[in-house]
């Protein structure tokens, strides 16, 4: 039996609390930096020459918080993780958004290193929530919300291309095709050069803390087009790609397309909106190079082992790439030719190509004028502009024979037909027979021009 | 609101409760007589008589200084067993609550309702352990380490111990309560003000009206200062050097915030009314369009058609204007006009509704009665022309079925609902989730169809009717649009109370859960250890509060799946829920034992108090005041209604166990 008091018995345990506590803090102590950290943290670091990577730190940014709640959990977190899911579930079900979205961080607090869970719950908050609100002001905070989740995601996860995909597929695509997508965009670039002539209250950011500018958090200054800030995003993945993080969302030569392809819709968005000068050809002109001398000389490994890429002018390029790797001719062009179909290369690249000639841009400008004046009533002006119009673009057809069977040409064609059709029908002429491109709407006559007349008759009246 | 309080009746729940609590008594009388015979014989059955009035007199000459002697022990041991240590738990908790709360994305408007449901929820849970195991382990602990010895060979009657012990439990819970809930009211308010850089206000200063914006973000303070439609814009770094700088300004600013912190943190009051739908065909019907929504809690009517959304509101009086506000919810079937809210307009309309009621005092249809001549009504009771004379009725008498409006207490009778006149006010847009406020002015002008003149009513003279009742009509103007509406979605906005009282009262929940918690756990520790005692009071509040629902549901039979031991057959040999078991004696049976087992939940159902009134959280976080109507009443119902029971089972309890010879 010991001799020592009750004050003396805690004392000494307490001291010995302190001792082991010191090798348990030596070796043990977690990574919260490049350099910081116990024995073991170290020992589990990603370095040079060992791959060891095991830390929480090497994944990304290590929260206190989180930390501390799995801590607190005591190996519970799978079930408290259920049970939130839970209650975010109900919550949604009845439309309580506020808690609804704190459930949300409160999830990836728990588990900020699974992916899976990131990604969803920003598709949620972008694609589901959004539309569950009335108001395109609340409709576009939602979108950004969940773009914003995803990008804090990436602090917790530095190494994932996926989720800096995502948060590019958000701020690209669903800012930029969302039926909202003329509203979202004058909301997320204001400066575009575009909107020069558009009111201060109609762009700009709605949120009032903002001052009619942008987001600065998902459009730092300076800001740039909503399709270009998501090239930044989709560049970061690439470059994640390259470094040889994976990505298990879709094959590569898809994948490391996006930033590229984000050029483009930069620039067809600027024809959308009617904006075709020279900041437009210029876009086409950049969107063009990027494709073709970017996306188009990235190698692509295939399943056989060799490697193939898109652009390959000439069919000394096929000999000598098929050569250098010891492989058939016909092989490499068939496997070249069937990641070009996959992506849709070559249309992208004529029309990139045939986009970048002011004479494209004249075609596309004088068509949508000619639109503009037919809303206007114009009819007689509008009537010219699009026979100009169509004029011009059957000189761009003629120049690149592809894009005849690309649907976006041959619609915006039909459509400019269908319109000078009205025009004679409204001024009361008899049918033109010898209007431009009569051969593309006889062609088509059986399944474009039937389908594309419905939505002209809904739009401005039956023929 | 997405919750639809019931109105509690006390009268109706009184007498469930003294019919529930006679046959408990009942049950335990016999009971008590049927053992005691058991054991001592015919004797048995007297000294249970013997003992019955002994509770009552115990009551009657309750001392209530003995009480209170008996309370601030209790209070002393709860202390220094170390009870108020939880306080160091609720200042860490709200120390750095902040840090899992705050998101610098988030909207003040939303934010509100997370700092307001956490303080609430951090109360309750962090209380709730420390009473739960006093309560619980106090009784007990004192009879293993007979220092009760010391009370009981006291005069002190046995009542006074139970009610002692909870009214000790109760002061140290009310303390910790006020003291959390003070607390986490400042830590409210501060954390809305800190949150709140962005506000645009109209506010009163010297006799003018200034139209005060102010924006704070990483760039500085931004202050525009509207008066007479011009603006004057005032930039600072930072607020302290606006205030040093434009003391003016940021005074203006102040006073905006203030009246910005006030919009969050309030308590409206709503007059809420009765709701009911008018269809396609024109008929009345009880529930609008559903439009595949999975949370059913509200139905919608279709845009530029028939269909209509119709609130009777009761007790109307006049004043200068009518506010109503709604939150009624969109649902697109197209785009529509992309930068505008759907359309809906409210039209007043001025009812007049009635039940004819025969000489005899039958009421009979509205559709069995034809006018005659002279104003009178005539209709056919029993085979004979009888005249019937119109009854007025209360919108909160009616309710539609079948598409009729009927009598609430009789079905059967239809009632004849006239529409005398119809105002129509201008339509507005909806903000969805949002405030829509709507103040329509006492004078209303409006075009008249029938006239084609521009005519002028009074809201409350014209409109309101002879029962002091004012219908509402809303319609969406939308085509192929639709809104979504539930009873509480459109109410008469009342005079707002500070965001105090209605915070107080949510707090007073939470006291009234716990003085619950406290009663049974006292109760439960007169005749189990404490680990039991402390599980018993446990599983009733988790069955109280989480189970309720699924308890209400199985005992309802509104579960998939049959009762235990069909479900149990149906997980062996992996019958659907949806199949029908088989006609079969062994199948028919089980079905009867399950109905016995279910009898049994119904009646654990009914013992167990349910927890989900004392729930006032929603309606604070929500911005509303607490109903004493439909919160606070039976919160207060629900507790009383547990006391008296549990101090006699504490009583019996107690003397039965004869302590003084321990």
């Amino acid at each position: 039996m010991n001799q020592l008091t009750s004050r003396q018995r805690k004392l000494a345990y307490f001291l010995g609390i302190l001792l082991l506590l010191i090798p348990i803090i030596v070796l043990g102590s977690p990574a919260s930096g490049p350099d910081s950290g116990g024995t073991l943290a170290k020992l589990r670091r990603e370095t040079e020459e060992g791959e060891l990577g095991m830390s929480e730190y090497s994944l990304g940014r290590v929260d206190p918080t989180s930390a501390t709640m799995n801590l607190v959990l005591l190996g519970l977190r799978g079930v408290a993780v259920n049970l939130l899911w839970m209650e975010y579930s109900d919550l949604q079900k009845t439309k309580n958004w506020a808690q609804m979205r704190s459930t949300t961080d409160s999830i990836t607090m728990l588990q900020p290193h699974y992916l899976q869970v990131w990604r969803y719950h920003g598709w949620n908050l972008s694609y589901n929530v959004a539309v569950e609100w009335d108001d395109i002001r609340d409709r576009y905070y939602w979108i950004k919300e969940g773009a914003k989740f995803i990008r804090d995601g990436t602090e917790y996860n530095r190494y994932s291309p996926e989720l800096r995909y995502e948060v590019g597929r958000i701020i690209g695509q669903k800012i930029g095709i969302a039926d909202e997508w003329r509203v979202y965009r004058r909301y997320f670039n204001p400066h575009g050069i575009q909107y020069e002539n558009v009111s201060a209250d109609e762009k700009g950011d709605p949120d009032p803390s903002y001052r009619g500018g942008a987001d600065p958090i998902l459009n730092p200054e300076p800001s740039v087009d909503n399709y270009l800030a998501a090239r930044k995003w989709y560049q970061q993945a690439n470059d994640l790609e390259a470094q040889g993080y994976e990505q298990h969302l879709m094959m590569a030569h898809i994948f490391r397309q996006y930033p590229y392809r984000s050029q483009l819709d930069y620039a067809g968005a600027l024809n959308r909106e009617g904006f075709f000068g020279d900041v437009a050809i210029e876009a086409w002109r950049n969107a063009r190079d990027d494709w073709i001398e970017g996306y188009g000389t990235e190698r692509f490994a295939t399943v056989e082992g060799y490697t193939v890429q898109l652009e390959l002018p000439g069919e000394a390029d096929y000999v000598a790439l098929a050569r250098s790797q010891g492989v058939e001719v016909a092989e490499v062009r068939a496997s070249v030719r069937n990641y070009q179909n996959v992506v849709n290369y070559r249309y992208w690249r004529t029309r990139a190509l045939s986009e970048s000639k002011p004479a494209t841009a004249a075609a596309h400008r004088a068509l949508f004028e000619g639109e503009e004046l037919f809303k206007k009533n114009d009819l007689t002006k509008a009537r010219s502009q699009l026979v100009r119009g169509l004029e011009k673009l059957d000189e761009v057809l003629i120049e690149y024979d592809e894009l005849v069977s690309e649907d976006l040409t041959v619609e915006e064609a039909l459509w400019a037909l269908m319109l000078v059709k009205k025009i004679d029908e409204l001024l009361e002429r008899p049918a033109a027979t010898d209007l431009p491109l009569t051969g593309l709407w006889n062609k088509h006559l059986n399944d474009k021009v039937s389908t594309m007349q419905f939505d002209f008759n809904r739009r401005y009246g039956g023929l | 609101m997405s919750f639809d309080p019931e109105p509690f009746s006390f009268f109706v729940n009184a007498g469930h409760w003294a019919a529930a609590f006679g046959s408990f008594l009942g049950m335990l009388f016999v009971l008590a007589c049927l053992l005691s015979l058991a054991s001592r014989g015919l004797s048995g059955p007297k000294l249970v008589f013997k003992w019955v009035p002994r509770f009552l007199i115990d009551v009657i000459r309750l001392s209530p200084r003995r009480a209170i002697a008996v309370m601030q022990l209790t209070f002393k041991e709860a202390v220094r067993r170390k009870a108020l240590w939880v306080f160091g738990i609720f200042a860490l908790l709200f120390m750095f609550g902040s840090w899992f709360l705050d998101n610098p994305n988030n909207r003040v408007d939303l934010q509100v309702k997370n700092y307001i449901s956490f303080v609430l929820t951090a109360i309750t849970w962090l209380v709730l352990p420390v009473v739960l195991l006093l309560s619980c382990w106090g009784l007990p602990e004192d009879i293993k380490n007979r220092s009760l010895h010391t009370v009981v060979t006291k005069p002190i009657r046995k009542t006074e111990i139970v009610i002692g012990r909870i009214m000790g439990f109760s002061a140290l819970m009310t303390i910790l309560i006020v003291i959390m809930g003070v607390v986490g009211f400042f830590w409210i308010d501060r954390e809305v003000t800190y949150n709140l850089k962005v506000f645009n206000e109209l506010v009163e200063d010297g006799g003018e009206e200034k139209l005060v914006e102010f924006v704070e973000d990483v760039n500085g303070v931004k202050v525009t200062v509207t008066v007479d439609e011009t603006p004057t814009e005032t930039v600072a770094p930072t607020l302290s050097a606006l205030r040093q700088g434009n003391p003016d300004v940021h005074r203006l600013a102040e006073l905006a915030r203030k009246q910005a912190i006030s919009r969050y943190l309030v308590a409206r009051v709503p007059l809420h009314g009765y709701i009911s739908f008018k269809g396609q065909d024109g008929n009345p019907t009880d529930r609008g369009v559903n439009t595949g929504d999975l949370w059913e809690f509200r139905t919608y009517i279709e845009g530029r058609s028939n269909w209509r959304a119709i609130w009777d509101f009761e007790n109307v009086t006049a004043s200068d204007q009518l506010t109503l506000e709604s939150s009624f919810e969109a649902f697109r079937t197209h785009k529509g006009t992309i930068n505008q809210s759907l359309l809906c307009q409210y039209v007043v309309v001025k009812v007049h509704r009635v039940a004819y009621q025969e000489p005899g005092g039958r009421y009979i249809s509205s559709s069995e009665v034809r006018p005659a001549a002279g104003g009178r009504f005539l209709a056919d009771v029993d085979g004979n022309e009888t005249e019937v004379k119109p009854v007025p009725v209360l919108a909160r008498d009616v309710s539609v079925r079948d598409n009729r409006i009927v009598l609430i207490a009789n079905p059967n009778v239809e009632v004849h609902v006239e529409e005398l006149e119809r105002v129509p006010v201008p339509a507005f847009e909806i903000s969805e989730f949002g405030e829509n406020v709507r103040q329509i002015d006492r004078t209303i002008s409006f075009f008249d169809d029938k006239t084609r003149k521009t005519v002028e009513r009074d809201l409350f003279t014209d409109l309101v009717n002879d029962q002091n009742e004012l219908r509402i009509e809303v319609a969406c103007l939308d085509q192929g649009q639709y809104l979504g509406m539930a009873r509480t979605d459109l109410f008469v906005k009342l005079q707002n109370q500070p965001f105090a009282k209605g915070y107080a009262k949510a707090i007073l929940g939470i006291w009234l859960m716990l003085a619950l918690v406290v009663v049974l756990g006292v109760t439960a520790s007169c005749f189990l250890k404490g680990p039991i005692a402390t599980l018993l009071t446990f599983v009733f509040l988790i069955v109280g509060q989480g189970f309720r629902e699924f308890l209400e549901r199985i005992v309802g039979g509104n579960v998939d799946g049959g009762g235990p031991l069909e479900s149990i057959i149906r997980i062996v040999r992996q019958i659907n829920l949806t199949d029908d078991l088989p006609d079969q004696p062994f199948y028919n049976v089980i079905a009867m034992i399950d109905d016995f087992l279910n009898q049994g939940l119904w009646i654990v159902k009914n013992v167990v108090p349910d927890f989900r009134h004392f729930q006032m959280a929603p309606y604070v976080a929500n911005g509303f005041d607490v109903p004493v109507a439909q919160a606070l009443a039976p919160s207060i119902a629900v507790t009383l209604a547990y006391l008296i029971p549990c101090l006699l089972v504490g009583y019996y309890s107690l003397s039965l166990r004869e302590l003084e010879h321990k």
